[in-house]
């Protein structure tokens, strides 16, 4: 255990002396490992060991949250008494009585990468590099990288609970630039999973290698991507990033609670296609945004966010729960222990659709296919949205044609989900990092090939 | 353990090992913010980390670890772990561990004064709710003070320290007109006198409001002038095309246009760490070398890339002193510090007379997935209010940017004369003015 019982309960009786009706301490220490190849060599490694604990005491709707690397019995104690401090008048501590509690784990781990040797993990960047360098002359730079984390968390509150987990996760990302001598163009592939080593009996990492080569070459030669509103079709995997930038984001408590998002008030109206049924499932087994318990120590769930185009639930964090007269359900969590924790997504799709992959594309006149997207952004207040198609192509009378660079897509989250017209049956995840209130954490999207009939579609 | 006890252990540990040529990094940092919303204090955040990053130099490899826990067995793991990964590495770059520089330059101390932080978030809480009747209760104010240092001691004689101050305040504020709701802020970076607090409510406020009724821009080709806030967000999304590593690898088109000129003659950009009253003053820099001021572009002409060390060694130059680290566990890297586009002589409202017909860009979401330093092409969304003969007229919003920063850093017109700065990041600040920069694509209606 990171932290004694007693200590524990000592902490949380010391926090709540103020009369606070709520406190919860979360310790962690996690190992994140780097190593990165380019130019053909392993020319960066670096290893971080994170050790620290976060204090967090509530009243009504009200937080206070400090946090330290100072484990000493002291400093625990100073970072107990300052929650304590900020809300009021000390007074008697608290007696809390503690029970361990233990929840499944269905994320089996095989091999931890943190403890494999250097050369195992330098060989499955050889791989990958290779793989990208020698898919085509035109590739100039190859750059890979193997992440892991180790992560070990405790999470004891004033409600007794006391329990640990061990999130373990690796991910190879590659990085292939193609340049015809005058101008760049990138390609990227990043698979991820919440497994150790064993995530390459899945993952071919020349595959990888490849697939980034692929996207660099095929974007040098494109030519740039009309601007104006059009009908867009957008493949699987990381296409999910529309939803989740678009309206995943504004269905965490977070936002809703505070009246900030465009869905507050909306359970149980109708605010997508019928088409779409969304979901955020925490509990998929080793998948790259799951977990065993949250990081407030509940247990993960499978939300239905959205069922035929009817808003079912919110992502509820404990405050979040408070604000909204709401249950949490599983999501609350944090990038590490310097972050209170809040609502934020895991696994989140588009569930599949019984639409035709071929009929979607052939009934498009003129449009633009988004074959891989990348990262975007949302202000959840508007719903305005933006994120960048890494490799797009114009559709013509129901033909795939010529390669575009350059396009984003941008507009309104409450919009785009009415205007899906159609849902294939094709779902596929990739992995992200998602960057919120809370910091930085691993989450999946995903979705099967949607269309969506009209979206701005900035280009030049 | 303390650091100092800590950092004997280490010492202890490397001599055992037979190390040479090794580096501890230091950082301790404290955040104190608070926050509120509805008019009442929403929720309040201390935050203390002290962490230590080693590096060490074996057979002319580099070797890193970090650890934030501070026992003996973390002093023997942190040099093992530092020495296995020197060990793995594959490139033969020549590093090394440098002692002290000659002469530093004097960083000046910030004075910040005492600010209750909670009482300025409600200030800035009340503030923005009688600025405008449209205010929601869910409009967000917050207040930070931030206090560190950075120590680094190696094993050629050197140990310097530095000690920083920063306090930081913002507002986020949503108004709701009909059904629709809009939002706007505005954040700095200064001293949290009581008096800036009411006009950043202010501003944030005016910001949310001027999106009320939005219209949209037909799709074209427009002149366009960037708001301070929005050049400076572009300018830091830009920043790695400035690295002279980045440039080595291929990763930046300013690769061997050093002495050329990459943007228009009215285009200066300044790298000072020790611009006045900056939060980020600093002298010295990640490898302990003494920083200085320098002219980046200067009218137009790429005078240097930023440099430490290992590139400066490779291109056969002096470092620049711009050696950085992401926090104590980063490896080296470089950065700049203030770092700024140089005033022109007109107001913003002068540079609009010539504009006949443009886009006064306000606001920029989304950089990190609209911008690609590689090849430098952009497509931002955006938004802001029209021109029209050469004053500002309705507002516009939902519209995309797009082009290249290579060739807007040409095309650039005219600059402004009111220098802001974007929020603090690590050891570096950027600022900008409002800048015309030319025409650009708008993908809108």
């Amino acid at each position: 255990m990171i932290l004694e019982k007693s200590l524990l309960s000592s902490l949380l009786g010391r926090a709540m002396a103020s009369g606070a009706d709520f406190a919860e301490i979360f310790a962690e220490h996690t190992r994140h490992g780097l190593m990165q190849e380019a130019g053909g060599k392993v020319d960066e490694i670096t290893n971080r060991l994170i050790s620290g604990v976060g204090i967090r005491v509530l009243k009504g709707t009200r937080s206070v949250y400090a946090s330290t690397s100072d484990t000493s019995y002291s400093g625990l104690m100073r970072c107990a008494a300052r929650v304590a401090d900020v809300l009021g008048e000390s007074g008697e501590g608290v007696s809390i009585r503690l029970e361990e509690r233990l929840f499944p784990n269905i994320h089996a781990i095989r091999r931890v990468t943190a403890d494999v040797s250097n050369k195992e993990q330098a060989d499955i960047l050889h791989m990958a590099y290779q793989a990208a360098v020698g898919y085509d002359q035109e590739i100039v730079q190859t750059q890979a990288r193997l992440l892991n984390v180790d992560r070990n968390i405790l999470i004891a509150n004033s409600e007794g609970l006391l329990t640990e987990d061990r999130q373990v996760r690796t991910r190879l990302s590659v990085t292939a630039i193609a340049s015809n001598g005058s101008e760049n163009q990138s390609g990227i592939c990043g698979p991820g999973r919440r497994m150790g080593m064993e995530m390459f009996d899945l993952i071919d990492p020349e595959e990888t290698g490849r697939e980034a080569a692929r996207q660099a070459v095929t974007m040098l030669h494109a030519g740039y991507c009309p601007a104006g509103r059009m009908m867009v079709a957008i493949e699987n995997g990381f296409g999910g990033v529309i939803f989740h930038e678009a309206c995943g984001h504004s269905l965490e408590a977070t936002s809703v609670a505070t009246g900030r998002s465009q869905f507050s008030g909306k359970l149980g109206q109708k605010i997508a296609s019928d088409k779409v049924t969304a979901i955020d499932d925490g509990t998929e087994p080793n998948s790259w945004g799951s977990n065993n318990i949250d990081d407030e120590g509940h247990p993960t769930q499978k939300n239905v966010l959205i069922e035929n185009g009817i808003l079912k639930s919110y992502l509820v964090d404990r405050l979040g729960g408070r604000r909204m007269e709401m249950e949490p359900n599983g999501c609350g969590r944090r990038q590490d222990y310097h972050f209170e924790p809040t609502s934020r997504m895991s696994n989140t799709y588009i569930a599949n659709g019984t639409d035709d992959r071929k009929e979607i594309i052939s009934s498009m006149e003129y449009g633009l296919y988004a074959k891989a997207m990348g990262g975007g952004s949302v202000n959840p207040v508007t719903g305005e949205f933006n994120f960048a198609v890494l490799e797009g192509y114009m559709v013509r009378n129901g033909e795939i044609c010529e390669p575009v660079r350059g396009a984003s897509l941008i507009g309104k989250g409450s919009e785009i989900l009415l205007n899906i017209d159609r849902v294939g049956s094709n779902l596929e995840s990739a992995q992200g990092m998602c960057g919120s209130a809370s910091g930085s954490i691993p989450t999946n999207v995903g979705q099967p090939l949607i269309r969506v009939s009209s979206i701005t579609v900035g280009g030049r | 353990m303390t650091f100092e006890a800590f950092q004997e252990l280490v010492k202890e540990e490397a001599l055992k090992a037979g190390l040479q040529e090794y580096e501890l990094y230091y950082r301790e940092e404290e955040t104190v913010q608070s926050r509120g919303m509805n008019q009442e204090i929403s929720s309040f955040s201390s935050d203390k980390e002290c962490g230590v990053g080693f590096r060490c130099i074996m057979n002319g490899k580099t070797g890193y670890s970090a650890t934030e826990w501070f026992t003996p067995e973390q002093a023997h793991e942190l040099v093992r772990i530092a020495m296995e990964n020197a060990q793995t590495l594959e490139t033969e770059e020549a590093t090394e561990i440098y002692g002290p520089s000659d002469h530093y330059q004097e960083a000046e101390s910030l004075e910040l004064p005492e600010t209750d932080l909670q009482k300025a978030v409600l200030v800035m809480q009340r503030e923005a709710r009688s600025a405008d009747e449209r205010v929601q209760g869910g409009t967000m104010s917050m207040a930070a003070h931030v206090c560190g240092m950075v120590r680094i001691i190696n094993s050629k004689g050197l140990d310097l320290q530095h000690a920083y101050v920063q306090q930081i305040a913002g507002v986020m504020a949503v108004v709701k007109e009909g059904d629709a709701q809009y939002s706007g802020g505005k954040y700095e970076a200064k001293p949290l006198h009581t008096e800036i607090l009411k006009p950043l409510a202010q501003r944030a406020v005016a910001n949310a409001v001027a999106k009320i009724g939005a219209g949209s821009v037909p799709t074209g080709i427009y002149d366009v002038i960037l708001d301070a806030d929005a050049m400076g967000a572009i300018l830091e999304a830009y920043l790695p095309v400035f690295d002279a590593g980045q440039a080595q690898k291929g990763m930046s088109l300013l690769e061997g246009r050093e002495g050329q000129p990459i943007a228009a003659s009215c285009v200066t950009v300044m790298d000072d760490p020790f611009y006045k009253d900056s939060m980020v003053a600093i002298p010295f820099d990640a490898e302990g070398t003494a920083t200085y001021t320098k002219a980046v572009i200067r009218e137009g002409v790429l005078e240097t890339l930023l440099y430490n060390h290992k590139t400066a060694d490779k291109a056969g130059v002096n470092t620049t002193g711009n050696a950085s680290k992401a926090g104590y566990a980063g490896t080296i890297e470089t950065s700049p510090y203030t770092f700024y586009v140089k005033s022109g002589e007109k107001s913003l409202s002068e540079m609009m007379k010539d504009v006949e017909q443009g886009v006064y860009v306000t606001s920029v979401t989304g950089l990190h997935a609209g911008t690609n330093a590689i090849t430098g092409d952009f497509s931002i969304q955006c938004g802001g209010f029209m021109i029209r003969n050469g004053v500002k007229a309705e507002s516009v919003t939902s519209f995309t940017i797009s082009g290249n920063f290579f060739d807007m850093l040409k095309q650039v017109k005219e600059i402004g004369s009111d220098l802001q700065f974007q929020l603090p990041s690590g050891f570096t600040m950027i600022g900008a003015p409002s800048v015309w920069v030319g025409k650009l694509s708008i993908a809108g209606e």
